[in-house]
C-alpha cells in the first residue's frame, strides 16, 4: 500500500487534570478526528483498504493471514484518545474487521470487547478490512465518565479508473510473430520512456487483446492506496490450439504485494464480460448528484450482457453508479469501440465525450480528393480510392441506419447520465462496416479513433495514442491524411497526439489501439469516496 | 441460370493452373511455414491471418485455402481475407467459389463479388442466395446490397425477405432499401416479422423506397409503441416526418 503520513491532529492538553494528560476520548484518523463535540465522520468513520493484497508473495490474500505476515502494510492506523479506563466493542461486523493493538490482535473474529486501560498518551491501533465496503461499527465507551463514541469502520469500494488520472504503467503485449507490432511499441516506447511495459506475447500465446483480459482497479484509505486487479473471466485468446491466451497474466505479472486481485463470475464469458466493454466516464453531476469518481458503463443488451456477478459488483461498490449502454449491433460488441473520454483542460468538466461520427466522416471524404488512393484500403478491403468510398450507397445506407437507430440513441443516454451537453462531445470521423463472419455485427471501417488511449505522465502531459486511419496514400506520410487532419482540428492543443500503425494484427483483427493496451493509473486524488462520493455509497447501504 | 454458371465458370479460366504455378514461384519455405502457421484469434475469438500486404499474398492465402488440411472455420477465415482480390483477379475469386464445397467457405467468398462484373457476379449471388445454408443465403443478400449493379437481382431478393432465417430476411430488405427498389408491398409483411431486427430492417427499407408508406404503415401498425426502442423510434421519426 502506498502510505500517507499519519498527520498530528491532535492537539492534547497535556495540562493535568484529575482524568489525566488526555482531554476527551476521541478517535483520530490521518484524515480527521472524531471526537464528542464532532461526530460529523462517525460514519464513515475510520476509513481504509482491504486487505486483498498478498505481501508475502505465498498465493493468498494477506486477510487470511491475520498480523505477523512479512510486509504487511495495508492496515488503517488509528489513534485513541483514552482519558479513562475504556471499552471497545464491536457491535457489529466481527467477521469482517480486526484491530491490533501493539502487535496483537486486540478485536474480530470471536473477540467482541476488549477493555483497555487509561493512558496517558495517544496509542496506535490498527484497523484491517475483510474487503471492499466491509463495515463494522466500534464503540469507544469512557468506563467512568460513561461518554461513548461509536465510530464505523468502512472499507473502501473497489474504484475504477478513468481518464483524468495520470498513468503510471502503459503495457501491451510483445508480438514477435505474424509480423509483429514493432512499431506500435515504440511509438510507445518514444513517448513513454519507462513508463511503457509491454508483456511477452509468446507466454502468453500471443493473446494481444490485454485490454480485453484485465481492469486494473485501487482502493483508497486514510492512510493510502491498494490496487486491486480485476481479472475477468474471460479465457484467452491467442493462437488457435486451446491455448488460455492471457488468462493468466495478472497472476505472472502483477498480483502479489500492492496488487491485489479478485474474479467475479465462472464463465464462460460472452464478450461482454470483456475489459473493452467495461469503461468508466471521468467525474461528472448530474441533476444535482455528483459522482466525484465518474461513472462505470457497460454494453448490456438481451443475452449480450456482462455476467451477474460482475454488474452486481459494480452495483454494489456504488460510488461509480454504474449505467448499460446497448453495444449488441457490433460484431465484438464493446463499449471502447465507438467513444471515449478525454482530458480537456478549461472545459466545463475538465473532460469531453469523443464520439464516433458519420456526419464528420462524410464531411471529410466527401471533401477530399475523390481519385486519391487508399493503398491499406484497397489492399485489405473493397475500396481502392476515396471516391469509391464516397460513392458507395450500401455503405452510407448501413451508417445512416446506424446514426439512427444506434449511434445517436445511445448518445442520448449518455447525455443523460452523464450530464452532458453538446458542447460537451467532440464528434470525431468514424464509420462502421459489416465484419465477416460475424452474422451482420459491425466494426469499425478504417480503424476506429475512439479507440485510443489517454496516457498522462506524472508532469501532466497527455499523449492520446490514436488508431490511425490510414486514408492515404503513402501510408507513411500522415500529413497527407484527410482524417488525421480533420481529428487533430478537432482536438485540446495541449494534447500530444500520437497516430499508430494498427491495421494488421489489431484492426483487421477487430480491435484497435485501446484494446491492445491496457494502464495501471494513479488513484484519483481530487475527492475522497468518504466525503465527497458518500452520498452515493450512503444511498446504497 | 444454368447457362449464366457455365459461362462464369467459361470466363473464370484456368484459375487452377495459375495458382499452381504462382505457388511455385512463392519461396518454398515461406510457404511451408505458412501452411503450418496458427492463425490468432481477432477479438470475437474468430481465426485470422494477420500478414502484412505483398503481391503474393494472395497466393498464399489461396494455396491454403485449397491445399490445407484446415477445418472449415479456418477455411473461411482464409476465404474472408482472400475476397478482395476478387477486384483485380475475379477468375479466381469465381473459380473458387464454383468448386467449393463447404458453403461456409463459399459465403466468405461472396464479398470478393462486389466489384466484378455483374454478368460474371449476379448468376453466382442469385444462386447462393438460393442456397441450403443460411450463412452463404445472408451473405449473398449482403454482397448484392453493396454490388453496383445489385438491383438486377430484384425478384431474388424480394423472395429472400420470405426466406426461412431472421438475418436472411433483414440482409434483403437492406438491399432492396440501397437500391431503392421492390415493391413496398413486399416489405409490409416483414414490419410484423417476430424478429425486431427484421421489423427495422423493413422500416429502413420503406423509408428509402417509398417515405409516404413508411409513415402510413408506421402508423397503421402502431409501431411507434414497439417494444423494441429501436423500432419505435424509427416509427416515431416516420410519424415526425409525416
Amino acid at each position: 500500500m502506498t502510505a500517507i503520513a499519519l498527520l498530528a491532529l491532535v492537539g492534547c492538553d497535556k495540562d493535568g487534570d484529575d482524568t489525566g494528560a488526555l482531554a476527551q476520548l476521541a478517535v483520530h484518523t490521518s484524515q480527521y478526528s472524531i471526537t464528542l463535540d464532532d461526530l460529523s465522520m462517525a460514519v464513515p468513520g475510520v476509513v481504509g483498504v482491504p486487505n486483498l493484497d498478498d505481501d508475502d508473495s505465498d498465493g493468498t490474500t494477506d486477510w487470511v493471514h491475520g498480523l505477523g505476515r512479512e510486509g504487511e502494510e495495508d492496515f488503517t492506523t488509528i489513534q485513541l484518545e483514552m482519558p479513562h479506563r475504556t471499552t471497545l466493542t464491536l457491535l457489529d461486523g466481527a467477521d469482517k474487521v480486526r484491530i491490533y493493538h501493539e502487535g496483537t490482535q486486540i478485536l474480530g473474529g470471536e473477540t467482541t470487547s476488549v477493555d483497555l486501560s487509561r493512558n496517558d498518551s495517544l496509542d496506535d491501533f490498527q484497523v484491517e478490512f475483510s474487503d471492499y465496503r466491509a463495515t463494522a461499527m466500534l464503540q469507544v465507551l469512557d468506563y467512568q465518565t460513561q461518554d461513548v463514541i461509536e465510530v464505523q469502520l468502512t472499507a473502501s469500494p473497489m474504484i475504477l479508473n478513468h481518464h483524468l488520472q495520470p498513468s503510471e504503467l502503459v503495457t501491451m503485449v510483445n508480438m514477435s510473430i505474424w509480423g509483429g507490432n514493432a512499431s506500435m511499441q515504440q511509438d510507445y516506447q518514444d513517448n513513454l520512456g519507462e513508463m511503457f511495459d509491454p508483456v511477452e506475447g509468446a507466454n502468453f500465446g500471443y493473446d494481444v487483446w490485454i485490454q480485453d483480459e484485465l481492469e486494473f482497479t485501487n482502493t483508497i484509505g486514510a492512510d493510502g492506496h491498494l490496487d486491486v486487479v480485476m481479472d475477468l473471466i474471460r479465457d484467452g485468446q491467442g493462437i488457435l490450439g486451446g491455448n488460455m491466451g492471457l488468462a493468466s497474466v495478472a497472476t505472472k505479472n502483477w498480483v502479489g504485494p500492492d496488487m491485489g486481485r479478485g474474479v467475479w463470475g465462472t464463465g464462460p464469458a460472452t464478450s461482454q464480460d470483456y475489459g473493452g466493454n467495461i469503461e468508466v466516464a471521468p467525474p461528472t453531476s448530474v441533476d444535482g448528484v455528483d459522482y466525484p469518481f465518474g461513472r462505470i458503463y457497460y454494453g448490456a443488451q438481451g443475452r449480450y450482457d456482462p455476467a451477474e456477478e460482475v454488474k452486481e459488483h459494480f452495483a454494489n461498490q456504488a460510488i461509480q453508479a454504474p449505467f448499460e449502454l446497448d453495444s449488441s449491433w457490433l460484431c465484438v460488441g464493446h463499449v471502447d469501440e465507438w467513444f471515449t473520454t478525454i482530458p480537456v483542460e478549461g472545459s466545463r468538466l475538465g473532460w469531453k465525450l469523443v464520439y464516433s461520427d458519420m456526419d464528420a466522416a462524410r464531411e471529410v471524404l466527401e471533401a477530399a480528393d475523390a481519385s486519391t488512393t487508399i493503398t491499406r484500403f484497397a489492399q485489405d478491403k473493397e475500396w481502392a480510392t476515396i471516391g469509391e468510398l464516397v460513392e458507395d450507397q450500401a455503405m452510407w445506407t448501413q451508417n445512416e441506419n446506424l446514426t439512427n437507430n444506434v449511434l445517436e440513441p445511445q448518445l442520448d443516454i449518455l447525455k443523460a447520465e452523464l450530464g452532458l451537453t453538446e458542447d460537451d462531445i467532440i464528434r470525431i470521423p468514424g464509420l462502421f462496416e459489416t465484419a465477416a463472419q460475424c452474422g451482420g455485427g459491425v466494426a469499425a471501417l478504417f480503424p476506429g479513433m475512439a479507440n485510443l488511449i489517454v496516457a498522462t505522465d506524472q508532469d501532466g502531459v497527455t499523449t492520446l495514442f490514436v488508431p490511425d486511419p490510414m486514408m492515404r496514400t503513402n501510408v507513411n506520410d500522415e500529413s497527407s491524411d484527410p482524417i488525421i487532419a480533420a481529428f487533430s482540428a478537432l482536438m485540446p492543443p495541449e494534447l500530444n497526439l500520437v497516430f499508430v500503425d494498427d491495421w494488421d494484427i489489431y484492426h483487421l483483427g477487430l480491435g484497435e489501439v485501446h484494446c491492445g493496451s491496457n494502464v495501471i493509473r494513479t488513484p484519483y486524488e481530487d475527492a475522497t469516496w468518504w466525503a465527497d462520493g458518500w452520498h452515493l455509497m450512503q444511498e446504497s447501504n | 441460370m444454368l447457362i449464366s454458371i457455365l459461362s462464369t465458370l467459361a470466363l473464370a479460366g484456368d484459375w487452377s493452373a495459375e495458382l499452381s504455378q504462382d505457388a511455385a514461384a512463392l519461396d518454398q519455405a515461406a510457404l511451408a511455414e505458412f501452411m503450418a502457421a496458427e492463425p490468432l484469434q481477432n477479438r470475437a475469438g474468430m481465426p485470422y491471418f494477420p500478414m502484412a500486404y505483398s503481391p503474393e499474398r494472395a497466393t498464399y492465402l489461396a494455396w491454403r485455402l485449397t491445399h490445407g488440411d484446415d477445418p472449415g472455420e479456418i477455411r473461411a477465415a482464409l476465404a474472408s481475407q482472400l475476397s478482395p482480390v476478387g477486384r483485380d483477379n475475379p477468375e479466381l475469386i469465381l473459380g473458387l467459389i464454383t468448386q467449393e464445397e463447404d458453403a461456409l467457405v463459399r459465403a466468405a467468398l461472396l464479398s470478393g463479388l462486389t466489384r466484378v462484373d455483374p454478368e460474371l457476379a449476379l448468376p453466382i449471388l442469385e444462386r447462393s442466395l438460393a442456397s441450403e445454408d443460411t450463412t452463404e443465403r445472408f451473405e449473398a443478400a449482403t454482397v448484392l446490397a453493396k454490388h453496383a449493379d445489385g438491383a438486377l437481382a430484384l425478384d431474388a431478393l424480394e423472395t429472400a425477405l420470405t426466406d426461412s432465417a431472421p438475418r436472411v430476411r433483414k440482409a434483403a430488405a437492406f438491399a432492396l432499401g440501397v437500391h431503392r427498389v421492390g415493391d413496398p408491398a413486399a416489405l409490409r409483411p416483414l414490419l410484423s416479422d417476430d424478429s425486431s431486427d427484421v421489423r427495422l430492417a423493413a422500416l429502413d427499407a420503406l423509408e428509402r423506397i417509398d417515405p409516404a408508406l413508411w409513415a402510413q404503415w408506421s402508423a397503421e401498425l402502431g409501431l411507434a409503441g414497439d417494444p423494441d426502442l429501436r423500432v419505435a423510434r424509427a416509427a416515431s421519426r416516420a410519424l415526425v416526418q409525416q
